[in-house]
């Protein structure tokens, strides 16, 4: 079939079988490899792009599926001069990478939340847990990965790039961070049975 | 990677699709794809033909009807959580969708899908069935709709598109709760529960062969008090037949989760309206 797709910006027109998986267009098609094939059943997150926006399992979508979309994957979110974004930034001040494999996908996963909750209070450590539901780190290093999604809430409230505002950052983050474990786990709108059953799984 | 082989068309409308379904041998659904891609992965499902309607804008939104809230098939199990209407009147039904796999997988999983991916390994069907809703399907004799009771039965037939979810309204007076494996997020059990003033409808999924309402416990707890006690006991009263075990789990202990799920959810509920 031949297809088209908007890559980090860029059209790309390709023939592609039909039962091809997006992450196989990105990385053996595109050279993409960043974006990494974990688990291939959809349950390691590793492969997570933004589809339009949302982050999605790249092995959970055809090629075919996503076409005429706006893919992004974890070369579209560093500046070209190789400048980290603000959730990275604030990843690596927490040393929230460990052995670096999960973290493409934690950061196309993480990006959606941190951009969905920008116009509004920071997401609490519960719904930072919640949404990691679907990031496998083997190295089980989430603490780290909290604290960085918290950095970055904070950093870009304070609307100050994260890596001049070191210090303000880090007692901000501190404030927030025991600000949403003392309040209520779910968010208003889901009822705590929701939230508790979603997040069976320790992260 | 996808061994198996299949054609894919993404139809325009409702009508193209329904006349590919219907023309092509071994032609089936493609939605968010969350519950088929794996299954077409790990061999559990075959296909000839993919009829991708994941764009077909006629299947989308959530608006108010006459019995209550339409919930178009390709609404996502994202949308369908953060919904500011499921969530005041149908409250089981947006908790049901938000308990559902991870964000990524919500992201793309559709309500239609959800329910017609069958079995018990999803979690909105229970939701529905507690509801009392109808699944609205399309096919080649024109639009109908069946009790989502039956269609957890019968699934979807060959050449039918799920169109929406019709879902009568209930305020509060309804929860949802799951106990998830953890590997998995399916649910080892889940059970969504509406209070009626005709009594308590209770519904189960994961602890049994697929998603049930549970006409025995309902009637024995008619009337409440929905007290832990006398849930448990209404469930003890089940045959144990109905459990089915899956990994590392027996139908006795199967049997008192879904007791002490229901129990939660019940009193949840309940409180809810008083």
């Amino acid at each position: 079939m031949d297809l088209s797709l908007n890559v980090n910006g860029r059209p790309e027109q390709f023939a592609a079988e039909p039962n091809e998986l997006l992450v196989e267009r990105l990385r053996d098609g595109l050279g993409l490899t960043g974006t990494k094939v974990g688990c291939d059943t959809g349950q390691c997150g590793t492969c997570v792009v933004q589809l339009d926006g949302r982050s999605v399992k790249s092995c959970l979508i055809l090629t075919a599926a996503a076409a005429g979309s706006r893919v992004t994957t974890i070369e579209g979110v560093t500046t070209r001069g190789g400048e980290l974004s603000g959730l990275q930034e604030a990843l690596r001040q927490e040393h929230g990478t460990q052995c670096g494999f999960c973290t493409p996908g934690m950061v196309m996963a993480l990006g959606e939340l941190v951009e969905n909750t920008a116009d509004r209070e920071a997401p609490t450590e519960p719904e930072i847990r919640e949404w990691l539901t679907g990031n496998l780190c083997r190295c089980t290093g989430y603490h780290s990965v909290v604290r960085g999604v918290q950095r970055a809430c904070s950093a870009a409230r304070a609307e100050i790039p994260a890596e001049i505002s070191g210090a303000a950052a880090v007692s901000a983050a501190a404030g927030s961070g025991s600000a949403g474990s003392a309040s209520e786990p779910a968010p208003a709108s889901v009822s705590a049975s929701a939230s508790a059953s979603a997040s069976g799984k320790e992260v | 990677m996808i061994l198996t082989e299949f054609d894919y068309v993404r139809p325009v409308g409702l009508d193209e699709a329904l006349a590919l379904l219907g023309g092509t041998r071994g032609a089936k659904v493609l939605a968010g794809g969350q519950s088929l891609l794996p299954a077409l992965r790990a061999g559990e499902e075959s296909a000839r033909l993919l009829v991708d309607v994941r764009h077909l804008e006629e299947l989308r939104g959530v608006g108010r009807s006459a019995e209550g809230i339409r919930i178009g098939a390709l609404t996502t199990l994202a949308e369908l959580a953060a919904h500011a209407v499921v969530l005041a009147e149908a409250p089981e039904v947006a908790a049901a969708a938000r308990a559902n796999g991870d964000p990524q997988v919500r992201n793309l999983g559709t309500a239609g899908g959800n329910l017609a991916a069958g079995g018990r390994a999803t979690d909105l069907a229970v939701a529905a069935l507690a509801a009392d809703a109808r699944v609205e399907l399309a096919g080649p004799g024109g639009r109908w709709t069946v009790p989502a009771e039956e269609f957890a039965e019968s699934g979807a037939p060959a050449g039918t598109v799920v169109t929406a979810l019709l879902v009568p309204a209930a305020g509060r007076a309804a929860a949802f709760e799951k106990t998830a494996d953890p590997a998995t997020l399916y649910p080892v059990c889940a059970t969504a529960v509406r209070i009626t003033p005709d009594g308590p409808r209770i519904a189960v999924t994961g602890a049994t062969a697929r998603p049930l309402r549970l006409r025995g416990v309902e009637e024995r707890l008619r009337g409440g008090p929905y007290t832990t006690e006398a849930v448990l006991a209404a469930f003890r009263a089940e045959p144990r037949e109905l459990f089915v075990p899956g990994r590392g789990t027996s139908a006795e202990y199967l049997g008192h989760l879904a007791g002490v799920l229901a129990a939660r959810a019940l009193q949840r509920a309940d409180q809810a309206l008083a």
